[in-house]
């Protein structure tokens, strides 16, 4: 009896989920195909072979994107018989630098490494990093650094050279529905706009049904601290003394200044306006999916992510176009945004053939082919300019037009400390720190963006003063 | 429930039971709730505004679970070991635990007063505190990629003695004396009538244990330096995306991995329901 209604239960329960499925209205099926994402599929690892040096290369680059790291490494393996790199994913960014932090007492450590920009400070705090610029220098290979883009070298320029091979590098943009500006009488093809204009296309954007409820908002937003040093960068004004830390050792955090107030009370205004919808923290994915589906109509997000953007679009079926324009500013500011990503680190724990297998990883990997491989596989930027002049990259800008505007963002101005890099050993609690600015501010719990940065700041500084004080030079 | 429904006839019996079936189907749904959500991200294609639902049932990517495998075919040996951990740890666990329990709650020694509390005392260091020292051990004993280093340091647990030694002193203490008179050695009073009469705490042991163990995270990451020796908590990292997200193959990975857990409670309900259970009737 009591077999039979357990039973029962479970298959009536079944039934009801089963039920739940059909019921969802089948909107847009003539659409539903997913689109392929940027992505190679099946990536076994191509064996060692014999009397090859091993390389141990650490990564935190997961997803799609991480078989393009494994690709990658493989193209390489194949392409010739002294190295062989073997890659380790470390699971993100974060774990690899603490794995190599608690690596530093016990000896087991990479020979190459990728870390994010945010983690800069901390490996050369490792003092197991040799600067690239070494082998760079040895090899008389400054030409290389030259063609670098500009705005990637600089930002792993710290202290004068070049502490890490850039790798993978991507900018913060303001994504736009190009059919809905048109619609709404805008021109998309202004990349250019200041925080008014904005404000003045999320309110032509906004879709109120007849009892005035908005079915559809000018934009999306969500704290990321990344957008933030993004407007600090395109007003060339610095986040932290001395010099945002690029030449000297970041002693403490200014960022509770005019224009990240002006940033937070720009956000503020439109979600009291009821011409923005406030996502939360953490609310990145549920923004860029708004978008695709045009529930919004303008989000930010970052660069590699535009051909998921783009699928995502179609996916959706609502007629959504997707382009991008520059990050929004304060009139007659022309400054030029800030890359984020991950470089390439070698240490000197192993031997000196691994290192010098490393280096070669790492000469291999900025030759032009292999850039543009990468850049037209991700969504990144390739490192070396010399790549754009590539079949590859020249049929995936013709692709990808919006992709040119994001290059233009990064060439806008010329390279000051103020927009090139943020460099601190307690940078991702900073980040942290804003964005619990940012949600405080938008949700109301703070009154005043002021107010909410200066908690901010005050916090980001109490922490940095303690990791300078574990760490000698 | 059985008394009650006997109570009643006809119509009332029926709509009590409908009553309770809908109380039953709503609870089913609220806890499977995750898993049809996961399964039905893992479905809908790689893009990054899935619905709730699949809105199309006829365009469902059942592919994405082979890709999982395309991807990483490595994800067997991954559960695999996390399955030899967790077992591993478990029954270390129930072993040291069983133990000295045994020892802290019927034999008499100098000192065992000062030995409970250092037993105690070990839950409240956190595992942060001797994360460092005990992975430099692990590396000098170069234990790094091996299930040694993954298993041997979680085998004592204070919380497991602590939660047997107070479960012991439960049992009738005359059952030891009538058993010693009997002549039944100490181990054998352990072994055969101990441990049977203790399943209900041995197996909330073993469950609990087991599971913390398989979700480990921090520790295989800093003990594991080849991915072939990852556990599947970490493993499954490399399918999370960076700067987009788009969730198909990391649910389906997900959903691979929860299935040798789930099939495990599955299979052994019935006992632990039953073990726990005999125990609380019994007290």
């Amino acid at each position: 009896m009591r077999k039979l209604g357990l039973f029962v239960s479970a298959a009536l329960s079944l039934v009801l989920v089963l039920v739940t499925f059909m019921a969802v209205p089948m909107v847009s099926m003539q659409n539903a195909t997913p689109v392929p994402a940027p992505t190679l599929t099946s990536v076994p690892l191509v064996a060692q072979q014999a009397g090859e040096v091993e390389v141990t290369f650490w990564y935190g680059l997961g997803g799609l994107l991480g078989n393009v790291v494994i690709e990658t490494v493989n193209m390489y393996n194949d392409s010739q018989d002294v190295y062989y790199v073997n890659p380790v994913f470390q699971s993100s960014y974060d774990d690899t630098i603490n794995r190599i932090n608690a690596g530093l007492a016990s000896g087991e450590l990479p020979d190459l490494a990728q870390v994010f920009e945010a983690g800069s400070q901390r490996m050369i705090d490792t003092g197991r990093i040799i600067p690239v610029q070494t082998f760079f220098d040895r090899d008389g290979l400054q030409s290389v650094i030259d063609d670098m883009e500009p705005a990637v070298r600089a930002n792993y320029t710290i202290n004068g050279i070049l502490q890490s091979a850039p790798f993978n590098s991507s900018t913060a943009m303001l994504f736009i529905d190009r059919a809905a500006f048109v619609a709404a009488g805008l021109n998309p093809d202004q990349t250019l706009n200041t925080f008014d204009e904005i404000k003045e296309y999320a309110r032509a954007l906004t879709v109120r049904d007849a009892s005035g409820n908005v079915t559809r908002h000018g934009i999306g937003l969500y704290p990321e601290g990344w957008f933030f040093e993004q407007i600090h960068a395109a007003h060339e004004v610095p986040m932290g003394t001395p010099d945002n830390g690029i030449t000297g050792r970041m002693e403490q955090y200014t960022y509770n200044d005019s224009i990240g107030v002006e940033w937070l009370e720009f956000m503020k205004s439109m979600v009291d306006e009821g011409t923005a919808i406030y996502f939360g923290t953490g609310g990145g994915n549920a923004a860029n999916a708004a978008f695709t589906n045009g529930e919004t109509s303008m989000t930010f997000s970052s660069i590699a992510g535009l051909r998921t953007l783009i699928a995502g679009a179609e996916r959706a079926g609502v007629g959504v176009e997707v382009g991008t324009v520059f990050m929004p500013r304060r009139p007659d500011t022309a400054g030029k945004t800030i890359v984020g990503g991950a470089s390439l680190w070698i240490t000197d724990a192993g031997s000196t053939e691994a290192q010098e297998g490393a280096w070669d990883f790492i000469k291999w990997a900025l030759t032009p082919e292999v850039q543009a491989f990468w850049a037209s596989n991700t969504g990144y930027y390739p490192v070396v300019q010399a790549s754009y002049e590539t079949e590859i990259m020249q049929a995936a800008l013709v692709a990808y037009p919006q992709f040119q505007v994001a290059i233009d963002q990064i060439r806008l101005s010329e390279i000051a400390f103020a927009n090139t890099a943020h460099i601190s050993g307690t940078f991702v609690s900073m980040r942290q720190d804003v964005i619990t600015a940012i949600d405080g501010y938008l949700t109301g719990a703070i009154p005043t963006a002021q107010e909410a940065l200066d908690i901010a700041v005050a916090t980001s500084n109490e922490l940095l003063t303690e990791y300078n004080s574990t760490v000698s030079n | 429930m059985s008394v009650l429904s006997h109570s009643r006839r006809g119509p009332a019996r029926v709509r009590y039971n409908i009553i309770i079936y809908a109380l039953l189907i709503l609870a089913s749904i609220i806890l499977g709730f995750p898993l049809i959500f996961a399964l039905s991200l893992a479905l809908q294609g790689p893009v990054p505004n899935p619905s709730l639902l699949p809105r199309d049932l006829t365009q469902l990517d059942w592919g994405v679970f082979l890709q999982v495998f395309e991807q990483q075919p490595q994800i067997i040996r991954w559960i695999f070991n996390s399955f030899v951990v967790a077992s591993g740890v478990t029954l270390g666990v129930l072993f040291t635990s069983s133990l000295m329990a045994y020892a802290l709650s019927y034999l008499k020694f100098p000192g065992k007063t000062l030995l409970l509390f250092f037993a105690l005392g070990s839950l409240m260091v956190p595992f942060e505190a001797t994360l460092i020292p005990n992975y430099l051990l692990v590396a000098r004993l170069r234990w790094s990629d091996s299930f040694q280093g993954l298993i041997l340091p979680f085998v004592a647990s204070g919380f497991g003695v602590f939660l047997l030694r107070q479960y012991f002193l439960t049992l009738p203490r005359d059952l030891y004396d009538a058993a010693l008179v009997d002549g039944c050695t100490r181990l054998r009073y352990l072994w055969s009538i101990l441990l049977p009469l203790s399943r209900p705490a041995l197996a909330t042991l073993a469950v609990y244990t087991f599971l913390t163990t398989w979700n480990q995270f921090y520790w295989p990451l800093l003990v594991t330096n080849s991915t072939e020796w990852r556990t599947t908590q970490v493993g499954i990292t490399v399918f999370r995306n960076f700067e987009f997200a788009v969730f198909n193959i990391q649910m389906a990975a997900t959903l691979i991995v929860m299935l040798p857990t789930l099939l495990l409670l599955i299979l052994g309900q019935r006992q632990l329901v039953s073990g726990l259970t005999a125990g609380a009737l019994k007290g």
